[in-house]
């Protein structure tokens, strides 16, 4: 474990300028942000996000406009398979500049693909931008179901947005009423279990990662990993689509809780992968 | 005295073949033998018992290049046996890709012959415009098939999926770029083609590859069931046609059409639909192979105008036969007539099928179009017919010790 949040060229706290972006996106805006601006300037002529249908599901969608990359702001703590959209999205979609957004796991199986593209010849040349998002864990979408109708009483269909932070899952009811908490230790149970093999917290293998922890509220980290991510946040800050400060290098709750959650993640999961070899188990690495 | 010239392996084209010529003194050819010795993979037998469904993607792996025809022949002879009506958008969209994978087979073929033609200083232009030409084809297979080479959206029913209308517009506007490009590809090589003679000088003699065999083509740029009687159709063994030593080499049968062997391909297409008038000869068939490319394009965007994009791509009747009815699909592969033919059972398994592709047909007319000319011309005439030797094996005819095994395959 050398490197806690793997190898990258710049790092910074950001904020998307449009206000209509961040009424409801889930921290600083960035992933619509990015979205819309490369849209809006031909760097993208596509891209996939998670959007939800019924009761909160998520489901992977291709969108080409402003309005289907605002519909799925927000992150939806259950697993939206956004890779099984690639291939459609250059083949019947005929997409030449792919954007993608992915969970650290999501963006390895996107990098593996471009590496050894057998079955997605083609497709590997399609792809205009990977952003990943920084994920400690995630569920099966029956466990979130049950953990927001039993532990807080809201129906899935009645749920606006879900959050994790300062070691709670906040869920906002659609009516406008205060948020309902469930402490993280109830729902750690729900988790998936391959979150617990998983060595990744902050999407290493992306062009660039994003998530709210080292930054302010409302704000965003963007972890800057290589030179087709900084060209693309560059010009989006050149274009006045991200405000930027420097991201917190001195208190304990910006960088450094970056490295700490990230140290923490792969300390325990590393164990687990032990655990799961001297029992004989699969894992995946 | 006559001595045997062999010419083995032939080159550039696809698969193994060998050519057996006796010649005269002078090495004129007497008699002429082309016959496969790519191995068989016997396809037809490890379908038996298998689901329908499985059949296009299998026959799918007869060939790298003409994959899109025998999953097309394979889904009308399919949908036929089980009597379903495939959605209109769905054959919209296959007639496409089948259209693509000749966009793209054609202009291959003439980088395969441009060392005999094409000046060496010109040949670097030639193969950069061949290349644009067979990206776009490839580009058709891709978007409409779902992948530019085994394409799996070819389904029963039609294709598993439809266009957006983006894919739409660019297919339009690179159906529009091949039509460029192909009338200057086209002009270039009639030029060629017309002074009859190789890039080294030598002139081709006039009546290289003439035969007197008739041709066989079902429509244009598709296929068109109404024009063959499949009972017309029948699989001779090696052994009834090529003298011994070949046969017990040879890997495909020798099918005949109404009594006859018969042409099938570019040439044949241009005759029967578009007065071509070089009926005969090795030339006439490189001639008809480079007007042809053009015709696609056409077809393409009268298809693409067609297009309903929100159209459903397949129908779902269930994929099940009568366990006795042959349905026959006959499809233009770049090549020519490909025909394959299915059983298909109450529980939707595969009972029969056989393939007769199409350079199985031409395959035997190959060698005796050789004869009349000196023997240097021959590999010539092979590489007229663009034969795709992998598509074209289809037997198991021997065991080990040289006995037949199936009698009735050659029945
Ligand atoms: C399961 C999960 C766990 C996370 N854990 C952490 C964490 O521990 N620490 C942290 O700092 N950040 C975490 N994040 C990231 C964080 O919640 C935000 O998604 C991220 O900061 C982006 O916010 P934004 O305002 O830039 O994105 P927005 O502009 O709101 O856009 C979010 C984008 O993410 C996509 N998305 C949403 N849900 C999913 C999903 N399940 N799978 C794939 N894509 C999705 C949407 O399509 C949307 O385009 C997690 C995200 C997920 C999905
Ligand atoms: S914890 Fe790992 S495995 Fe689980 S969703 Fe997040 S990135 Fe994927
Ligand atoms: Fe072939």
């Amino acid at each position: 474990m050398t490197k806690p949040i793997g190898d990258y060229i710049e790092i910074i706290s950001a904020r998307s300028t449009d206000q209509e972006i961040l009424k409801r996106s889930q921290d600083g805006g960035i992933v619509t942000a990015a979205y819309i601006y490369g849209l809006e300037n031909g760097l993208l002529d596509g891209v996939i996000v998670a959007d939800t249908t019924e009761g909160f599901k998520p489901m992977p969608k291709i969108a080409k406009t402003r309005e289907d990359i605002l519909s799925a702001r927000g992150t939806k703590y259950s697993l939206s398979p956004n890779m099984s959209l690639v291939k459609d999205a250059v083949k019947e979609h005929a997409l030449e500049k792919l954007g993608f957004v992915g969970t650290p796991c999501q963006v390895i199986a996107m990098k593996k693909m471009m590496q050894y593209p057998a079955a997605f010849r083609g497709t590997v040349n399609n792809i205009g931008l990977v952003i990943g998002i920084f994920c400690m864990e995630n569920f099966p979408y029956n466990g979130m179901k049950t953990l927001i109708e039993e532990y807080a009483g809201v129906k899935m269909t009645d749920v606006l947005k879900t959050d994790i932070g300062k070691g709670k899952l906040f869920v906002y009811p659609k009516d406008g009423s205060e948020p309902i908490a469930i402490p993280i230790k109830e729902t750690m149970p729900f988790e998936q279990k391959s979150c617990h093999v998983c060595m990744d917290y902050t999407s290493e293998y992306a062009d660039f990662a994003t998530g709210s922890v080292g930054s302010p509220d409302g704000w965003s980290t963007v972890i800057i990993r290589n030179k087709r991510g900084k060209d693309f946040i560059d010009k989006m800050i050149a274009a006045g689509k991200l405000e930027t400060q420097p991201l917190d290098m001195e208190s304990k709750f910006g960088f450094a809780m970056i490295e700490k959650l990230s140290t923490d993640k792969k300390t325990k999961n590393a164990k687990e992968i032990e655990h799961r070899i001297e029992m004989g188990l699969p894992v995946p690495y | 005295m006559s001595k045997t010239v062999e010419i083995k392996p032939t080159t550039r084209h696809e698969g193994h073949t060998n050519l057996v010529l006796t010649v005269d003194d002078e090495g004129i050819v007497e008699s002429g033998a082309y016959h496969s010795v790519t191995p068989v993979r016997g396809f037809e037998k490890f379908l038996y018992g298998k689901v329908a469904e499985f059949a296009p993607i299998a026959v799918s792996r007869f060939c790298g290049i003409c994959p899109t025809a025998h999953s097309t022949s394979s889904v009308e002879a399919l949908e036929r046996a089980c009597g379903m009506e495939p959605s209109k958008d769905g054959l919209i969209l296959r007639e496409l890709t089948a259209i693509g994978n000749k966009m793209h087979s054609h202009p291959l073929h003439q980088f395969l012959i441009a060392p005999d033609y094409v000046p060496k200083d010109e040949y670097a232009d030639v193969v950069k415009r061949i290349q644009e030409m067979r990206k776009i084809g490839q580009y058709f297979v891709d978007t409409i098939g779902g992948e530019a080479i085994h394409p799996p959206n070819i389904k029963i029913g039609g294709m598993a999926k439809n266009i957006t209308p983006e894919a739409k517009e660019k297919l339009i506007s690179r159906a529009k770029n091949y039509l460029e490009l192909a009338a200057v590809q086209c002009d270039y090589m009639m030029n060629l083609y017309n002074e009859r003679k190789l890039n080294d000088g030598t002139e081709i003699p006039e009546k290289l590859g003439y035969h007197d065999y008739p041709l066989l083509a079902t429509s244009l740029t598709y296929g068109d069931i109404s024009k063959f009687d499949y009972s017309q159709a029948v699989e001779y063994s090696p052994f009834e046609h090529y003298p011994k030593e070949v046969a017990l080499q040879a890997c495909t049968n020798i099918p005949k059409y109404k009594g006859s062997l018969v042409e099938v391909g570019p040439r044949a297409r241009m005759v029967t639909f578009k007065d071509f008038k070089e009926t005969k000869g090795a030339l006439g068939i490189h001639k008809a192979r480079a007007l042809e490319m053009a015709h696609y394009a056409e077809r393409a965007l009268d298809l693409l105008d067609e297009l309903n994009t929100s159209g459903a791509p397949f129908c779902t009747d269930p994929i099940v036969g009568d366990g006795e009815t042959v349905g026959v699909g006959a499809i233009e592969a770049a090549r020519g007539h490909n025909v394959h033919a299915a059983v298909v059972g109450k529980d939707g398994r595969i009972v029969e099928y056989s393939a007769i592709v199409a350079t199985t047909w031409n395959i035997p007319i190959i060698g005796e179009a050789t004869v009349g000319h000196h023997y240097k011309f021959a590999e010539h005439v092979v590489r007229a017919y663009d034969p795709c030797v992998s598509c074209a094996t289809h037997m198991i005819a021997k065991d080990y010790d040289g006995n037949t095994v199936d009698e009735k395959l050659f029945k």
